[in-house]
């Protein structure tokens, strides 16, 4: 994004992209821990229709693509969300399995969803404190990296498997 | 450069945007919470279940284990005594028959008087086995030793019995128990193991009361887990983990057994 940045590209386009991608991904990995075939198929189908949503829209507006787009970021943090409490409610009384990165992905969305709300504000402040929200966001997708790297080391580091 | 130059439509986007997440994952939240509880309360339900399930096993099991005793003292009732009281009666009945000479009379005489006799011994018996009265009076060292000595005189197997340890005569429940256990023991060295030699003996060993039992029978794979699930085998596992201890046994076919357990 830096990159993209210095040569005066838009890379909110790239942080859109970013955002789904990041929802699908996710929704894959928790798809593939449920062990209960209507989860997985929640998991299919909510994904399914937030993309069919999100499609739709930007094909009505497809400036939102050059912007924050708010409706997007939400609907993909709250599905991601979903999913990582429903991983929680399936690990109650069971071995934990990525919990670690569970926390992690919660803790991050909660946060970076707002941030990433906000950020269309962020343009017309003072250069003093554009990058600060920015900036905040790097630090937890650091934390968050760094729960995975704590999953990686808890359940991984011993069985020598690869992690995610 | 402020924020007046935003359109007013984008913050009020902004604002709805993220009162509308947040309420969401309010919600989302709620849910996940009552949904947990159900399912931790679902899970202690189970738990609970399955202690109650085991008790009833336990429970199954001593009303098996009385049945058979009980089976077992009505056979020797009507096998030793009713048999011979019996026999009592009848001679008693010819007794009052006319016309019995004195030889005849002495006869029967003392045909009863050897068989109440018998009976009485027999009777004596099976009280013995219930509870030896020995066992009560004296303890578990006279008991055991009185047991060894029954096992030599009716059933022609050596014993070699050794106590290291001075035992408590107030704690003559928790005795009982391992009474019963080398009994269980003998019976089975006897029965199933065809012994003709058995060691006993009591050690405290670092505070630790231990008993070694061993004989020289036929012996049994302790390998094969088929071996360990006889009811006598259970009832020894549960009067040891009434008595808080452990057991080892070890076995091969044609080397005797050897039991440690301790108390």
């Amino acid at each position: 994004m830096e990159i993209m940045y210095h040569m005066h590209l838009n890379n909110l386009l790239l942080m859109n992209t970013f955002v789904i991608g990041q929802m699908i991904l996710l929704g894959l990995f928790y798809k593939s821990l449920f062990k209960i075939q209507a989860q997985k198929k929640v998991v299919v189908w909510s994904m399914i229709l937030a993309l069919l949503i999100i499609f739709i829209q930007l094909y009505n507006d497809p400036e939102q693509i050059y912007k924050f787009n708010l409706f997007e970021i939400t609907i993909c943090s709250l599905l991601v969300l979903i999913f990582a409490l429903m991983h929680f409610y399936n690990m109650l009384g069971d071995n934990k399995t990525y919990y670690y990165f569970s926390i992690g992905v919660v803790a991050f969305m909660l946060a970076s969803t707002v941030l990433l709300l906000v950020g269309n504000l962020t343009h017309n402040l003072s250069n003093e404190f554009k990058y600060l929200s920015w900036r905040l966001n790097a630090f937890l997708v650091g934390v968050f990296y760094f729960s995975m790297i704590v999953e990686w080391k808890v359940s991984f580091s011993k069985t020598k498997n690869l992690a995610n | 450069m402020s924020l007046h130059s935003i359109p007013e439509k984008e913050i009020v986007a902004i604002i709805l945007y993220t009162s509308l997440f947040f309420m969401i994952v309010a919600v989302v939240l709620i849910i996940f919470f009552y949904f947990s509880r159900q399912k931790i309360i679902q899970k202690e339900l189970e738990k609970v279940d399955l202690i109650l399930r085991y008790q009833k096993e336990q429970l199954h099991a001593v009303i098996i284990t009385q049945e058979e005793e009980r089976k077992r003292i009505a056979q020797d009732l009507h096998d030793d005594i009713s048999s011979k009281l019996n026999i009592v009666s009848l001679n008693s009945h010819l007794l009052t028959a006319p016309n019995l000479t004195e030889s005849e009379t002495a006869e029967i005489t003392e045909n009863i008087i050897n068989l109440t006799t018998k009976a009485l011994e027999n009777s004596r018996k099976i009280a013995h086995n219930l509870l030896p009265p020995v066992f009560e009076k004296f303890g578990l060292n006279a008991g055991i030793e009185e047991l060894c000595e029954e096992f030599e005189t009716s059933k022609s197997v050596k014993t070699h019995y050794k106590n290291e340890i001075d035992f408590d005569d107030k704690d003559l429940d928790r005795h009982l128990h391992i009474f019963r256990i080398l009994q269980e023991l003998m019976n089975n060295s006897l029965r199933h193991g065809k012994a003709t030699e058995i060691w006993i003996s009591f050690i405290n060993i670092e505070g630790v009361n231990t008993c070694n039992y061993e004989d020289n029978g036929i012996g049994f794979d302790s390998s094969n887990a088929e071996n360990q699930k006889g009811l006598g085998m259970k009832n020894i596992d549960s009067r040891i983990s009434f008595l808080e201890g452990t057991i080892k046994i070890t076995s091969e076919i044609n080397n005797g057994i050897a039991v440690n357990f301790t108390f």
